[in-house]
């Protein structure tokens, strides 16, 4: 059928409405804007969260791309790069194996040739400067130039001592430009110009494949330009060129093998999981749904429920149900149309504020080189969601305006259609306190309702401080680190402690001890994998690595007494005698956080095993140097942060360090663990020690669970401060939610307060009643927050807070007891200032408007 | 709104159909050379909005076709069969709306038509009902003109008889008069020129030839009305009006009775009443007593035909008044009649 | 003449038990087209309860109500709400005008509710005759208690309805106004042949009317 052509009649009628209800208008107002705030604000924070997160990726891994054909010949790079799917290709080669300088000792350096498409992926934007062009010139980052001592000028010479192969050279390169270093790149690079290349050419054949050497390979990164199935398409593109990889389940030592990798980042494994981004977008979403749903239900529902006289009259005079509905959703989405622009303007504002708090909190640690990017994506998403918000709010008003009787136009009194089926026996119903009752109890559908709503933000905003608050330092502190000091060299703590010569000054050791804060400490030990080895004979223990009999390898690490007797005891008893003998062995279990075993190995305590000692001559050739057998006594928990050298992966085994130095001819110290004195004033003075020792020393670091604490702390910060703005928007819904309840519960009943004041109730009279009636509202209010408050906390929030291991569950009701005075203040005050307002019209007057 | 410069829907699907091929093919082309995966989800979803608009307008002209239809067939109907079928009497819709309507036409026709039955019905009653009348007065005019021949008749006689006959002349004469006022009863309304005029003027007039009938019967008449007063009114017809309801109270009240006439303003209206202490009009009867052509029934025998009362409230009507009364059986009359002030 | 409103064992009780109240209890009543009826009764007698279920306002407990030839138990709410629109003016006792419109959009309203263009000579007659036209874009709150019951009155005759339902209509008026008002309704309800059902228990007025009804305490009574 066609449609009635009645529409503009609706619009005007609205319009005329909307005007007439100032108040309403701007509570609903206040109501939408905060809560487009609270999605504009998530919103922007999560999309910069999260692009943060991928560039920062793509960085750490030191160049962009999606895939990266690692120690490639240039021959293969020939084959490649012209292929149909390939958007982007970029050429990198390793011109150097070593550099040789010794203030660059902490620092991860390299030197290549970069070509124009590499130095774009790997998102080095030149500070000052240009890219190389002359056999000279070169470009580095600022933490490189720093740790040379080097003037961040273009032209200014730098010598460089580096190794090629096995040639050792110097070379006197100028700086031709430079980019800001990010705080936590691993690499560090030098990239030398085209020409550069060219000259060495001949100095740096590719020999990868005979000596793993690194120097003279190739490796080019790749974007494709189809995003979506990487995989299939390398494998395409190199059978194409006559070339296999892994991914397609080829042999690695077949002739055209070649290391293909998708990059890191695309595989969207970020240290700070983007699923967890996402999953905390979603709840934050629900949440603010729920808010704004509460808030602007009640605005609208209390809005019909007013208006319950004019719509009935209008149902009279022939408005269908469908009309009525329309007059509604018109006025919303005039509300809607103000107040969602005014929201994300200032939500937006808001992120842009909160994003780089946040950003403190991860380890990236880059404020300034967050953009905040305006993409039309978060405005029109939080538009979105809060129409959507708004919609369904007033899908229920909508339906109770539409449905009304038209028989209520003729109704003076604000009654419920269902009439009462029972009588009302009393004869004390003229008692003030009891008015106040039978009033709240007139309507208890709404009375229910708006208590509910209310109680609720209340719960939302304690539920928050909850899990905010739950942030346990120890906890964090403890997985890492349970000695409050750990010295070693600057790789160790780079996790570059396998590959460096560097070895712990035994004067560092000393300075350490010698300090008056000083409490105990002990030495861990370990060999150099490329010297010694060792296997054990047993299947029980998983490793990547195998000898030729199959045995997995282990790490055998000394540990000094110290150490020993405070390690974290699993299963078995520590005898001291059986280790002294050199007859037994510990194993260390990794420790998962909060003191769980991370993968238990199934051996037994009392068990015995053979560990094969082996010598490792010309980096791959064993020979066997002695078979021992030693017997398991026990099994303890390791922090892997503290009792190894970081680069895990075989089983830990660890022996008294006399004994590992009887066996072991060539040790090396791994670290040395110590606890200060008791007091906090001890730790603090250590750590400054140590940090001026370090600062002279760029060889040398240190860590302490000081550290981790700060760090921690600023994580903990971060959502104590995002939680409590969230918490305190919602808190302040939750509050003019509040006072809509009251301010409108005075208005709707003015001429009704008339009538009883003609009959004879004073002012004072009905002051205490509706003061009662509030008060009602408000204590009814706050028990069922504490009521709902206490289940809520303990079942979700501890459920979230055991499921993340840094968190633990504290029970609290402060935000509620903050929210309780100031209800009890409104309940309060707004009756009384209304009725004040009330009181200066006669009631005559009064009772004529209604 | 003019129906000159719109464009017919015809040109509409044709510009739409054309419009939307160019549309996809230069889309799908240039999709095509730009060669990315999200620009060919773009393309879908134009796709997809281009079929559906196409679905919709295709429907919507539908249901206007369907809209012409049923009209088209109702209108048959109605013809016909003299009702609607397919009548969506009350819903929201267009051509609900327009059914009514057809409805509401049909309605008054019939009535239009019945109201032209009926009138034609009660004339041909009130022809036959005169012609009745008639024969009475003629008979006794052919008797006495006839024996007025007679050559021996004495003075007395025919003075006697000469008055009957003029008598029966007059009658006749009071008899075409009314069939003829009943003539021009439509016509002669339609030339009413209602004007603000002296109240009093008119009633003047009125009362002069009313006065003499009324002292006949011994009536006294009593008239208040204050000199300025002024209403909108046709004077010659309200003259009619105020005429034939002042002689309906002399005619029905006996004699030594008592007529008041007074006038009176108020906001709106200027109030003339008209109470007389005569036999006055059964309850039942008060709501016939303006119909067109109604006599009471306990009048039959008085001379005069019951138009007088339905051409006042008609003429009335017209000049934005009315009329309205109150009665006692065996007490009076009271006539309310309604002038509007402006 | 046909019959446009017709009544059978119409009933309408409120509550149970001991509350129960029997507002209506059987009514049969016929009305013929451009009859003028009036219902006269003692307050609580149902009468504004009979005019309720021919408005189709409200639904009887057991009975019909048939109006020109649809009973109206059988239709929906949004049918009812349209037959309303088209079929019925209202005039109340408390002339529930809408208070955010001026005189002359409250007296169009039922015909803008139905996409119908007003007929412009008509409500300009209308206004004139109500004498309402200084007035016509006053708001109910600057209106006289007569004025807005005769913007109440030029609204129930704007639309042309079939069945004009007036309770009480000059209740709230004194009675020189009562008179006027009530002439100029009865008056355009002839010319247009409209059916008006009015409640009144002025007798005076109740005798402009072509039928009299009286109801006590729910049914219909001979007089």
């Amino acid at each position: 059928m066609i449609s009635n052509n009645n529409r503009p009649v609706i619009n005007k009628i609205a319009n005329k409405t909307y005007r007439a209800n100032r108040n309403r208008n701007f509570i609903a107002i206040v109501a939408i804007v905060l809560t487009t705030v609270l999605f504009t604000t998530i919103f922007t924070m999560g999309f910069e969260l999260l692009n943060t997160v991928k560039q920062e990726n793509i960085r750490k891994a030191g160049g962009d791309g999606q895939i990266v054909l690692s120690n490639i010949t240039d021959e293969v790079y020939k084959k490649v790069k012209d292929n149909p799917r390939i958007d982007k290709i970029a050429y990198t080669k390793l011109v150097a194996d070593e550099i040789l300088e010794d203030s660059l000792r902490g620092l991860k350096s390299e030197m290549w040739y970069m070509d124009n498409t590499a130095i774009e992926f790997a998102g080095y934007k030149l500070e000052d400067g240009h890219f190389p062009q002359t056999q000279q010139e070169i470009i580095t980052d600022s933490k490189l130039l720093e740790g040379l001592g080097i003037e961040k000028k273009i032209g200014t010479s730098i010598k460089l001592n580096y190794r090629v192969k096995d040639k050792f050279r110097t070379e006197e390169f100028i700086l031709a430009g430079y980019w800001n270093a990010e705080e936590f790149s691993d690499v560090h690079r030098i990239i030398v110009s085209k020409d550069y290349l060219n000259a060495i050419q001949n100095d740096i054949p590719y020999t990868y494949d005979i000596d793993m050497n690194y120097s003279g390979s190739v490796v080019v990164y790749i974007n494709f330009k189809d995003d979506k199935k990487l995989s299939e398409q390398i494998t395409m593109m190199l059978e194409e060129s006559g070339y296999v990889w892994e991914g397609m389940g080829a042999d690695k030592n077949a002739s055209n093998f070649v290391i293909a990798r998708i990059s890191p980042a695309y595989l969207f494994t970020a240290s700070l999981d983007n699923s967890s981004v996402i999953m905390g977008l979603i709840g934050a979403t629900l949440l603010i749904f729920v808010t704004g749903y509460l808030i602007i239900y009640n605005i609208f529902q209390i809005s019909v429920m007013q208006d319950i006289r004019f719509f009935g009259q209008l149902k009279t005079l022939g408005t269908t149900e469908g009309q009525l509905k329309q007059l509604l959703q018109k006025q919303a989405n005039r509300l809607a149309a103000i107040g969602i622009p005014i929201g994300l303007i200032l939500g937006y504002f808001l992120g842009v504020l909160l994003v780089p708090a946040l950003m403190q909190s991860t380890t990236y640690k880059t404020a300034d080189s967050v953009q905040i990017t305006v993409i039309p994506i978060i405005f029109l998403g939080a538009a979105f969601f809060s129409f959507i918000t708004i919609y369904i709010s007033v899908s229920i008003p909508r339906k109770v305006a539409s449905k009304v009787s038209p028989l209520e136009a003729l109704r003076f009194v604000d009654t419920k259609s269902k009439k009462l089926k029972k009588e009302k026996q009393s004869v004390n119903g003229g008692k003030i306190y009891r008015m106040a009752i039978a009033n709240l109890g007139r309507n208890r559908k709404r009375t229910l309702l708006v208590v509910f709503s209310l109680g609720l933000a209340a719960v939302l905003f304690n539920s928050v401080f909850t899990f905010v608050n739950g942030f346990d330092e120890e906890a964090y502190v403890n997985n890492f680190l349970d000695k409050d000091f750990i010295i070693s060299t600057a790789e160790y703590f780079n996790y570059a402690f396998d590959k460096s010569e560097y070895r712990i000054p035994q004067s560092y050791i000393d300075y350490v001890k010698s300090q008056p804060e000083f409490g105990e400490g002990g030495r861990l030990i370990r060999t150099k994998v490329l010297q010694e080895q060792f296997f054990a004979e047993s299947d029980l223990l998983p490793s990547p690595n195998r000898d030729v009999n199959g045995y997995p390898m282990i790490d055998l690490y000394g540990a000094d007494d110290y150490l020993l007797q405070s390690m974290d005891l699993l299963e078995g008893v520590l005898d001291f005698d059986k280790l002294k003998a050199g007859a037994g062995i510990i194993i260390g279990i990794s420790d998962s956080g909060f003191g769980n075993a991370e993968a238990n190995i199934p051996i037994q305590v009392g068990d015995k095993i053979k560990i094969h000692f082996y010598d490792v001559t010309d980096e791959i050739n064993l020979h066997e140097t002695a078979v021992r057998e030693f017997e398991v006594i026990a099994k303890v928990l390791i922090k892997e942060n503290t009792y190894t050298d970081r680069h895990t992966g075989n089983t830990n085994i660890y022996i008294p360090s006399d004994v590992f130095l009887e066996y072991i001819k060539n040790p090396v110290t791994v670290s040395y663990i110590f606890n200060c004195k008791e007091g906090e004033k001890n730790i603090q003075q250590m750590q400054e020690k140590l940090e001026y020792y370090v600062k002279s020393n760029s060889l040398l670091n240190f860590d302490s669970k000081k550290k981790y604490l700060d760090e921690f702390s600023g994580v903990k910060n971060t959502f104590v401060i995002i939680g409590s703005v969230f918490g305190g928007i919602i808190a302040f819904i939750g509050i003019v939610n509040f006072f809509n309840a009251m301010f409108t519960s005075v208005l709707t009943r003015k001429g009704e307060f008339a009538m009883l004041q003609s009959v004879g109730m004073t002012d004072q009279q009905l002051k205490s009643m509706l003061i009662t009636e509030g008060l009602i509202y408000a204590i009814a209010t706050i028990l069922l927050s504490i009521l709902f408050g206490t289940v809520v906390s303990l079942t979700i929030v501890k459920i979230v807070s055991h499921s993340i291991w840094f968190f633990t569950f504290r029970f609290t009701l402060l935000p509620i007891m903050v929210l309780s005075p100031i209800f009890i203040i409104i309940a309060i005050m707004v009756p009384y200032f209304l009725c004040r307002g009330l009181e200066k019209e006669s009631i005559i007057v009064r009772l004529r408007t209604e | 709104m003019g129906t000159k410069n719109r464009i017919s829907t015809d040109t509409l699907i044709r510009i739409r159909n054309y419009g939307n091929g160019v549309f996809i093919i230069v889309s799908g082309g240039i999709s095509f050379i730009l060669q990315s995966k999200v620009n060919f989800i773009l393309y879908g979803l134009c796709i997809l909005t281009i079929l559906l608009n196409g679905l919709i307008s295709r429907q919507l002209i539908r249901e206007i076709e369907t809209y012409s239809d049923i009209l088209e067939k109702n209108i048959t109907q109605i013809i016909q069969d003299g009702k609607m079928q397919e009548f969506f009497r009350y819903q929201d819709s267009l051509l609900s709306k327009s059914q009514m309507q057809l409805a509401r036409l049909c309605d008054h026709i019939e009535r239009v038509v019945g109201e032209a039955k009926q009138d034609k019905e009660i004339l041909q009653s009130l022809v036959s009902d005169i012609a009745h009348q008639v024969k009475t007065p003629i008979a006794n005019a052919v008797l006495y003109t006839t024996a007025l021949q007679k050559k021996d008749l004495s003075v007395e006689k025919r003075t006697c008889y000469l008055k009957i006959l003029s008598e029966q002349i007059d009658k006749l004469d009071f008899l075409m008069d009314n069939l003829l006022k009943m003539s021009r009863l439509e016509v002669g309304i339609f030339l009413l020129s209602p004007q603000v005029l002296s109240v009093q003027e008119t009633l003047a007039g009125v009362l002069g030839s009313v006065a003499m009938k009324a002292a006949e019967k011994d009536i006294t008449i009593y008239v208040e009305c204050e000199e300025e007063l002024t209403a909108l009114h046709d004077r010659k017809w309200t003259d009619e009006v105020l005429e034939n309801v002042l002689d309906n109270a002399v005619k029905y009240t006996p004699e030594h009775g008592n007529i008041t006439v007074s006038v009176k303003r108020y906001e709106i209206y200027t109030l003339i009443e008209i109470s007389d202490t005569g036999i006055g009009i059964p309850q039942e009867e008060i709501p016939k007593i303006f119909q067109r052509f109604y006599r009471g029934k306990n009048v039959r025998d008085k001379a005069g035909v019951g138009i007088g009362l339905y051409l006042a409230r008609q003429i009335l009507s017209m000049e934005k008044g009315f009329i309205s009364v109150q009665s006692v059986c065996g007490k009076g009359s009271k006539f309310s009649i309604y002038l509007s002030n402006y | 003449m046909e019959d446009i409103l017709v009544t059978r064992e119409l009933k309408k009780y409120y509550g149970e038990g001991n509350t129960l109240t029997k507002a209506l209890d059987g009514i049969d009543l016929t009305v013929k087209k451009g009859e003028f009826v009036a219902v006269v009764g003692a307050s609580g007698s149902g009468k504004s309860t009979l005019l309720h279920m021919l408005g189709g306002l409200d639904n009887p407990t057991s009975g019909k109500v048939i109006v020109e030839g649809s009973e109206l138990g059988t239709l929906n709410r949004d049918e009812l709400t349209v037959f309303r629109r088209r079929q019925i003016g209202f005039i109340f006792q408390n002339y529930n005008l809408v208070p955010v419109l001026n005189s002359y959009e409250n007296i169009i309203l039922p015909l803008e509710l139905d996409g119908r263009q007003p007929n412009q000579e008509y409500i300009t007659k209308i206004l004139k005759i109500m004498h309402l036209s200084e007035k016509k874009f006053a708001l109910p709150s600057q209106l006289s208690g007569g004025q807005q019951q005769r913007v109440a009155i030029a609204r129930a005759l704007a639309s042309n309805p079939s069945i004009i339902l007036a309770d009480e209509p000059t209740g709230n008026l004194d009675s020189n106004t009562s008179q006027e008002v009530l002439g100029l309704m009865v008056e355009s309800v002839h010319i247009l042949n409209q059916t008006l059902i009015m409640i009144t228990h002025n007798m005076q007025i109740a005798q402009m009317a072509d039928r009299i009804i009286y109801i006590e305490d729910g049914k219909i009574v001979e007089h």
